[in-house]
């Protein structure tokens, strides 16, 4: 079990960014709840699966973003994967992994001119017997 | 009077698990010489050895038909066969290669590289999910974290496999994509050969714990 390691490895990634965070206005990247209503803009994160494999383990986070307005999104969105996007295997939060965007889908936006958007990243360390 | 009676199938041994592979260069040079051995890598899916024998047969055709009256088998010729995540280029172009030190092609045919294989039961190396050494001693058989192997312990290393002498069939090759994370998987052939330094009935591996076919892998 490792997505401990990486999720604090991603949220550590994302909140360093700079850019992304003037596009925010210094909004930082937090665990999606469903107690806590979203305040645009916003960052959120949810662990969506974990499959452990033979040495390693896929961890997949899905982040979601709200903004206002088309370009506010489209840089967080190129931020999030200029940070989390990496096409071998490298270090990431000292944890070694294969770091992959895989996909983004629209949501249903909550308000008018508010972009909502999820992309979905696959991470995938060696197991914790291994490390 | 015989009796016959089934076994006991709750307690039957069914599955060995991942394995590790380890190597030395060149062959073993026989019983009471250290086998200093290394990890070769992280393996993905099953290690496959096969193994298939020259058999000659004496048939009475008239007789018995296709039924062999007499048969003697020649071999094994030993194939082990495995993926392995091959983007470490010391691996690749150093290990994994059937003439080492001309990984891309010679003027002249020369005669292969030799290696020692050994198969271990991964699980052998972990205890608790920590990862542990295993030693061993003439004296004092296999230790697995400085104490002496347990008795489950004991039963992984008889699933263990020692090739005493063969070589790589490929050389190992980068693989290149995007997806996957980029992973680059090698299908490696190890090809045993016979090492006449060994025993008789160990020629080529020997299963399980060499101590049992009275070849010591340790000087000491």
């Amino acid at each position: 079990m490792r997505w401990d390691n990486v999720v604090a490895a991603v949220v550590t990634a994302v909140n360093a960014d700079a850019a992304l965070s003037t596009a925010t206005g210094g909004e930082t990247l937090k665990p999606w709840s469903a107690s806590a209503d979203i305040e645009v803009p916003a960052l959120r994160y949810e662990v969506a699966e974990n499959v452990p494999g033979e040495s390693t383990e896929l961890i997949g986070i899905n982040i979601a973003y709200w903004i206002t307005g088309m370009s506010a999104a489209a840089t967080v969105e190129r931020r999030l994967i200029r940070v989390l996007h990496n096409d071998e295997w490298r270090t990431l939060g000292g944890v070694y992994m294969a770091t992959l965007h895989r996909s983004t889908t629209p949501t249903a936006d909550p308000d008018p001119g508010v972009v909502h958007r999820t992309l979905s990243f696959h991470f995938q360390p060696v197991r914790e017997k291994y490390t | 009077m015989p009796s016959y009676s089934l076994l006991n199938l709750k307690t039957l041994l069914r599955a060995v698990g991942r394995g590790s592979i380890w190597y030395d260069t060149g062959a073993f040079p026989g019983t009471g010489n250290d086998l200093d051995l290394t990890h070769l890598g992280d393996t993905r899916g099953a290690i496959t050895p096969a193994a298939t024998y020259n058999l000659s047969e004496l048939k009475v055709r008239e007789l018995y038909g296709e039924s062999p009256l007499e048969a003697s088998a020649a071999g094994p010729a030993v194939d082990l066969t495995f993926e392995i995540w091959a983007a470490d280029k010391e691996l690749v172009r150093n290990i994994i290669q059937p003439v080492a030190g001309a990984p891309g092609g010679t003027f002249r045919p020369r005669p292969v590289t030799e290696y020692t294989l050994v198969v271990f039961p991964e699980k052998l190396f972990i205890e608790d999910d920590v990862q542990v050494a295993v030693a061993y001693t003439t004296a004092g058989g296999w230790t697995v974290g400085g104490d002496a192997a347990s008795s489950d312990q004991e039963e992984m290393i008889k699933n263990a496999l020692f090739f005493w002498r063969g070589y790589w069939t490929e050389p190992a090759m980068p693989v290149y994509q995007y997806d996957e994370g980029g992973e680059s998987l090698f299908s490696a052939t190890f090809r045993a050969m016979p090492n006449l330094n060994m025993p008789d009935g160990n020629v080529v591996y020997t299963a399980g714990d060499p101590a049992d076919e009275s070849i010591e892998i340790a000087a000491a």
